[in-house]
């Protein structure tokens, strides 16, 4: 190899250009990436749960595909509903609550997001991973019931691939904190919770399990998933909010720490709750109904100290965007902590088991609590990540009315039919009869769910605008001036 | 304009009914917990019958169980009655497809069985047109799963 004197290369001696990566490395290169798959995905649960919704009106609406080398495409009752629920879960959820993770985590440690290629390989890999799953929910031939998340074999592996590369980048980067922030805490929960409960669903679906312990592991799994990963990374992500909307500190430090280990210890108590069978010991299952009711103790610490942390300030909480979200979000956190307690009263369990209620009390948690959440730190962290700015104005009305009133509108409809499906059956009703009652209250609990899909839209339609049309501004670069800052959530 | 807040985190002192309430919750789990440690729980976990005839007492909810667990519904209805597959109404009186009337004949009592295993020579031949193969080692439902699918979709008329 020669070497030569660089100042004397001829044009076409110099070295190529380096042409831009297959996978951006940008800053908030994941983060965006995260809250933008959230956004489609809410998008798409919105359209199936339409279609759900046409079809419990009309029982026969449903219609198949014919796809050549035999395979079939069928768009009936349950694979509808089932695609619902993973798009909302999958898709929506998880997407959006690893976008407030990879969003939050650098502003907090000081430090860019450490192995930026590999977080957005894993995003990718991750949402690649879920929309085979989702394609193949609709090709009865291919589903394997065996599996924890309703997805073939392989996808479980390719979505516990995506899931390590993002956990390797997140533990990398939180490694570095100079501080214990509070925040990180409730999202170093959720991360291990997640990639835990995730490798369990692939290693459930290589045993041969009988149907019931089938069915037990998935209502365990659920109720992790939903208390440790979606709503204890939404709690995190209002730790990081509520004082950097109102500018001032936390309130308590330790009731925070103390709110984070109930709710963790707690949590994985109350998942025992779940397991309501005959093979399982009473006082297991008793202890998490004691679990779950004490849980309102953690949820109390939250409550109590972003509440304080908006004293002074509550008149911001008036004006549409990042900060009533998260209150209404706090609102529901509450709401559907306090009815899952009185759900896991030994009598309230066996009366409303089979009923609406437990999806009502989901419908408070998810759609409420977590979504709006999620939409809160979006509602933030979009002009953050795009360095532009815009004034809103109706729309950001629309996304945090139609949030707030789509998520009270569908859980408090289903808690209704719950109680309803209570007394009709206790007065002998038959399954049919049930379900003729109940129709309208179903549709007005879809309806509440179609409000929180406009929510979402309007919410992607917001970034949209600030992307195109925005006002370029100065953003300090993430980490720079949380790096400068003495903080300690 | 947008850059990250420092803020830090006070020492505010917490309210005291915030105390009073978070003790009276630990209280009310302690004792519900203390008065629900003896016992069996009942079954929440399986979904209740569909409502369907039950002439064996006990395997409905078994049987339905099974049904949702390996995806039945998906092709033949919600409610069994047909949808991509045929209907499983009416099966005690014999195969409706017409590439199961051989089978019918040769196997009257079990012929159901052999279809849904799907691994024994007497439906090596036959075309399953899309009907997965739930039985032999690794399947996905056992021979005692099959025999209580059977037992109940025969109950249907």
């Amino acid at each position: 190899m020669t070497s030569g004197n660089l100042k004397k290369l001829r044009p076409y001696d110099k070295p190529p250009k380096s042409n831009s990566s297959l996978f951006p490395s940008g800053p908030d290169a994941a983060a965006k990436g995260f809250f933008g798959f959230g956004a489609f995905w809410f998008l798409a649960a919105t359209g199936i749960g339409t279609l759900a919704a046409l079809q419990m009106v009309m029982s026969g609406f449903t219609f198949t595909i014919e796809l050549p080398f035999g395979i079939t495409i069928a768009f009936t009752a349950d694979t509808v509903a089932s695609g619902f629920r993973h798009t909302f879960a999958w898709g929506w959820l998880t997407n959006a609550a690893l976008g407030a993770i990879f969003f939050a985590t650098p502003r907090l440690t000081g430090h860019p997001i450490a192995m930026r290629r590999t977080a957005v390989l894993g995003m990718a890999t991750w949402n690649v991973g879920f929309a085979a799953g989702l394609a193949f929910l609709y090709m009865p031939q291919f589903v394997d019931s065996g599996s924890v998340t309703g997805f073939p074999f392989v996808v479980d592996l390719v979505l516990v691939f995506g899931l390590l590369l993002i956990s390797l980048s997140f533990w990398r980067s939180v490694v570095g904190a100079d501080h214990p922030f509070i925040s990180l805490a409730w999202f170093a929960v959720g991360m291990l919770t997640l990639i835990g409960l995730v490798v369990e669903a692939t290693v459930v679906s290589l045993l041969d399990l009988d149907a019931t312990t089938d069915l037990l592991a998935e209502e365990m799994w659920i109720r992790a998933w939903t208390l440790l990963f979606a709503m204890g990374v939404a709690i995190g992500g209002l730790h990081y909010l509520v004082p950097r909307l109102t500018g001032q500190p936390l309130a308590s430090g330790a009731l925070a720490w103390f709110g984070l280990t109930a709710w963790a210890v707690l949590g994985v108590v109350a998942i025992f709750g779940a397991a309501v069978h005959p093979s399982i010991p009473y006082a297991l299952v008793s202890a998490g109904n004691a679990a779950m009711i004490m849980l309102l103790l953690p949820v109390l610490a939250v409550i109590a100290n972003l509440a304080m942390t908006l004293r002074g300030r509550w008149a911001l909480v008036l004006s549409p965007g990042p900060l009533a979200m998260a209150v209404t979000s706090l609102v529901f956190l509450g709401g559907s902590v306090l009815l899952a307690g009185i759900g896991s009263l030994r009598d309230v369990q066996a009366a409303v088991a089979h009923t609406e209620w437990p999806i009502g009390v989901g419908a408070f948690a998810l759609a409420g609590a977590a979504s709006i959440g999620f939409l809160a730190v979006g509602e933030h962290a979009w002009p953050r990540m795009l360095h532009r700015s815009h004034s809103g104005g109706i729309l950001a009305y629309a996304v945090t009315w139609s949030a707030l009133a789509g998520a009270a509108v569908a859980g408090s409809a289903l808690i209704a039919a719950g109680l309803f499906h209570v007394g009709l059956a206790a007065d002998g009703a038959v399954a049919a009869d049930i379900s003729t009652s109940l129709l309208p209250i179903h549709m007005v609990a879809w309806a509440g769910l179609g409000l929180l899909g406009l929510a979402s839209a309007g919410h992607a339609v917001e970034a949209y605008l600030l992307a195109a049309h925005g006002r370029p501004v100065h953003t300090t670069a993430p980490g720079a001036a949380a790096a400068a800052a003495p903080v300690s959530h | 304009m947008t850059g990250p807040a420092p803020v830090e985190t006070g020492h505010e002192e917490i309210p005291r009914w915030i105390v009073a309430v978070g003790a009276a919750v630990v209280i009310l789990g302690v004792v519900s917990l203390s008065f629900n440690l003896e016992g069996t729980n009942p079954d929440l976990v399986s979904p209740p019958p569909s409502g369907a005839p039950n002439p064996s007492g006990g395997g409905t909810a078994d049987a339905m169980t099974l049904i949702e667990q390996a995806g039945c519904q998906a092709c033949h209805g919600a409610d069994l009655t047909g949808l991509v597959g045929p209907s499983l109404h009416g099966i005690s009186a014999g195969p409706k497809s017409e590439n199961l009337q051989q089978l019918g004949t040769d196997h009257p009592d079990d012929w159901p069985n052999l279809w849904i295993d799907g691994t024994g020579p007497e439906v090596a031949g036959i075309d399953r047109k899309g009907m997965p193969v739930f039985g032999g080692d690794g399947g996905q439902l056992s021979a005692d799963d099959i025999a209580t699918i059977v037992e109940y979709l025969k109950t249907l008329e």
